[in-house]
């Protein structure tokens, strides 16, 4: 089992996504320079959060442009596991891996604070080891993360059990005062329809410490990690 | 007295002098064709029958106009007006925020293919469809 970390130009999560699979996930993990496009020996690629290209044009927009992600789109359409962790996330939807996009905070404010997740789906490859009753707790740290998508996508979401993360109060209730950023019914993460690609806005590789306030990310990681581990 | 001339004629002498074999006349030399419109429009007549591409070049100009779609919230329009309140212009009933490019082109491309440019390159990376609206204009 091999993971990979993309670096972008701008990219500044890369490393404690890189520390969290090597240390947590105890598993083999590779820097994968956004230039390289050789993504042959990888089962999971993680396109981490950050600012790619100082956000330019828009949060996501230049990364879609970037040698690495043509080989990104064929892993993905191969099976490859891709992780898109906030301006992952973004990354992902300009590209059209995940539909939708990831517009201006309500608020205007960047936000960077805890927030509570409910899991919508426990059934993808990235949620299947999370405990039914969890609400997780995991920190958000963007300006960019108002999940918006027409009717019709949402409608096709909500059918296919493609959300993922809905952002929630501390009892797991998805209220209006528990949506941070004005996100669509509450959006946090969705995953594509074969559920092997999957974009959140909040950061789970900064939540797999109990010193750092919460470990509820390692849930994530671990149930990739077992995911990958069933299909080998 | 007009020293100006004075002080080409003394440049002639001296060029005459440095080489005898040097033309008695030169058109790009004086100043002349500047002062004498006729001068110049033949000069430019003379340059356009040399090289004819080089003033009938219209050099292109697309303009690409990017706005949210009507149907999406955008949270900084919103803070604009209300700044906008803030400094007196009560009857301003919405603001939107878009973003504007101007992209130009080298000689060698007609207003056709411009625009087809401008457009394809709006629809792939200056606008996110899923979003925002788009339109482009040419000027030459």
């Amino acid at each position: 089992m091999k993971f990979g970390v993309i670096v972008f130009p701008g990219s500044n999560c890369d490393h404690d996504a890189y520390h969290v699979i090597s240390k947590h996930v105890g598993q083999p993990v590779d820097f994968i320079w956004h230039r390289d496009t050789d993504l042959s020996s990888y089962d999971a690629v993680i396109v981490p959060g950050g600012f790619s290209y100082g956000d330019y044009l828009r949060s996501g927009a230049l990364a879609r442009f970037s040698p690495v992600m043509k080989s990104l789109k064929e892993f993905a359409a191969s099976g490859g596991f891709v992780f898109g962790i906030c301006n992952g996330f973004q990354i992902l939807c300009e590209a059209g891996l995940l539909p939708g996009a990831l517009i201006r905070n309500k608020g205007l404010h960047f936000i960077c604070k805890h927030v509570s997740l409910k899991v919508d789906n426990f059934e993808t490859p990235f949620t299947n080891l999370v405990p039914k009753s969890k609400v997780l707790s995991i920190p958000i740290a963007h300006a960019d993360g108002n999940y918006t998508c027409d009717d019709d996508t949402f409608r096709i979401l909500e059918q296919n059990g493609q959300i993922v993360f809905r952002y929630c109060d501390a009892d797991g209730n998805v209220t209006d005062e528990a949506n941070p950023n004005g996100a669509r019914s509450n959006i946090a993460g969705i995953c594509n329809e074969t559920r092997n690609v999957l974009g959140m806005m909040p950061h789970p590789e900064r939540a797999c410490e109990d010193l750092l306030g919460s470990s509820d990310g390692r849930d994530i990681f671990s149930s990739l990690a077992k995911s990958i581990e069933s299909i080998k | 007295m007009d020293f100006s001339r004075q002080r080409e004629v003394i440049t002639e002498a001296n060029r005459r002098q440095v080489n005898p074999w040097a033309p008695r006349f030169t058109v790009s030399k004086s100043a002349d064709s500047v002062r004498n419109p006729a001068i110049l429009f033949w000069a430019c007549r003379g340059i356009e029958l040399i090289f004819p591409k080089a003033l009938v070049d219209i050099i292109m100009k697309a303009k690409v106009f990017v706005t949210l779609k009507p149907s999406v919230l955008d949270p900084q329009g919103k803070a604009i007006h209300q700044s906008v309140g803030t400094l007196g212009f009560h009857s301003v009933s919405d603001v939107r925020q878009g973003k504007y490019f101007e992209i130009n082109f080298d000689s060698s491309v007609s207003e056709t293919e411009a625009r087809t440019a401008a457009e394809k390159m709006a629809k792939d990376v200056l606008a996110n469809p899923v979003v925002e609206d788009f339109r482009v204009e040419i000027e030459s």
